[in-house]
């Protein structure tokens, strides 16, 4: 587990960094995707939902973008919620009402 | 036991809260972002170069039947300005010959520092530049590019770098008027690398090409400072006012060192 969180920590700062100055140059009417938050989505998907990486996947991407957004016009922390709350929506949707057949 | 766990989550989602709540309240998120920011700005700086060389490659090839058109346009411009420069310098003697009959000296016009861009915001239209406090930058200093062409003005401050807010910032207004023409308004960040110059009188004759220059009213940008030129007037019959959209004269490509005005 803390290998994977280390993983996670490495990929999310890689992510941020190339998307806040590589990839702006490379924007489509003014908009860059936001790969954290696809990164995050994906994770929390493609796991199994009893599983804790997802959690702790919003809670860092959520961490990196709240650092590297100068200034997003809201509190330092708000996208750490929202990724974190996002996970926690995922999981809970996916445990609820998603049966995933065994193979 | 399931329970014990929505509990648990619970728990650790309010000790987060708490956590960013201290956080904000201390200010001590810019110590963090300042601490990040040193951490990655050589990084930054790669990434911004790398990828500003690479969409330069890629725009060329893209832009190609628009650079040609570009091109012949320019073409015929620089033709024009040949005869412009020709009466401008002889207009320069002239005022050279006037300074030295008034022994007026040639003080710069403004005090400027030199700085370069690391970084882009996510979701508005700021950029990172790494000029902070300990460089003597504080809040609201103007910024324009090394065309003399008006990026913005300093947001946030940090120790070692600084927030610039672009004029296309949706937080962005500020007074401007038309060259050459007795006609001001306001221009209003859009987002997304866009901007309208606003409150312009009805009656007011603006043409498409007008370039839009800064004024002093306000006193947050010196006077005369390139904005950009109208593309497109709007007006309405029910409006009072018309709206100029405004191309602005600066883009991603060729954002790298920037000038902070720190005294004009």
């Amino acid at each position: 587990m803390v290998r994977k969180i280390i993983s996670l920590v490495i990929g999310f700062y890689i992510l941020v960094l190339l998307q806040t100055s590589f990839f702006v140059h490379f924007e489509a009417l003014g908009i860059v995707p936001n790969f954290i938050l696809i990164a995050l989505i994906l994770i929390n998907l493609l796991e199994r939902p009893e599983r804790k990486l997802g959690i702790a996947a919003g809670f860092l991407g959520g961490l990196f973008l709240d650092i590297f957004s100068i200034n997003s016009g809201f509190f330092f922390g708000f996208y750490t919620l929202a990724s974190l709350l996002i996970s926690l929506f995922i999981k809970y949707i996916l445990k609820k009402y998603v049966k995933i057949p065994a193979i | 036991m399931r329970a014990r766990i929505a509990w648990k989550t619970i728990l650790i989602f309010v000790l987060v809260v708490a956590v960013f709540l201290i956080l904000n309240l201390t200010s001590f998120d810019k110590e963090i972002k300042n601490f990040f920011y040193s951490l990655s700005s050589p990084i930054q700086k790669t990434f911004w170069q790398t990828g500003d060389n690479i969409s330069d490659f890629f725009s060329g090839i893209f832009r190609a039947q628009d650079l040609k058109k570009e091109t012949e346009v320019l073409r015929s411009q620089n033709l024009g300005l040949y005869n412009q420069i020709v009466f401008l310098k002889e207009l320069e003697k002239e005022n050279e010959t006037l300074r030295d009959a008034l022994n007026i000296g040639l003080a710069e016009k403004f005090k400027l520092i030199l700085t370069q861009v690391l970084s882009k915001d996510i979701s508005t239209d700021s950029i990172l530049i790494n000029k902070g406090s300990k460089d003597g930058i504080l809040e609201s200093f103007p910024v324009v590019t090394s065309e003399k062409v008006l990026l913005g003005r300093i947001g946030q401050v940090f120790d070692n770098f600084s927030e610039v807010i672009l004029i296309t910032n949706k937080e962005s207004s500020f007074d401007a008027k038309i060259s050459e023409k007795d006609i001001s308004g306001v221009i209003k960040g859009k987002g997304h690398l866009s901007a309208d110059l606003t409150l312009l009188p009805k009656g007011a004759e603006v043409l498409i090409e007008d370039l839009v220059l800064t004024t002093a009213l306000g006193g947050i940008f010196p006077d005369g400072i390139l904005v950009g030129k109208v593309k497109e007037i709007k007006k309405s019959d029910i409006d009072p006012f018309q709206t100029a959209i405004i191309e602005l004269r600066f883009s991603w490509t060729y954002l790298e060192d920037l000038f902070i005005i720190t005294e004009f």
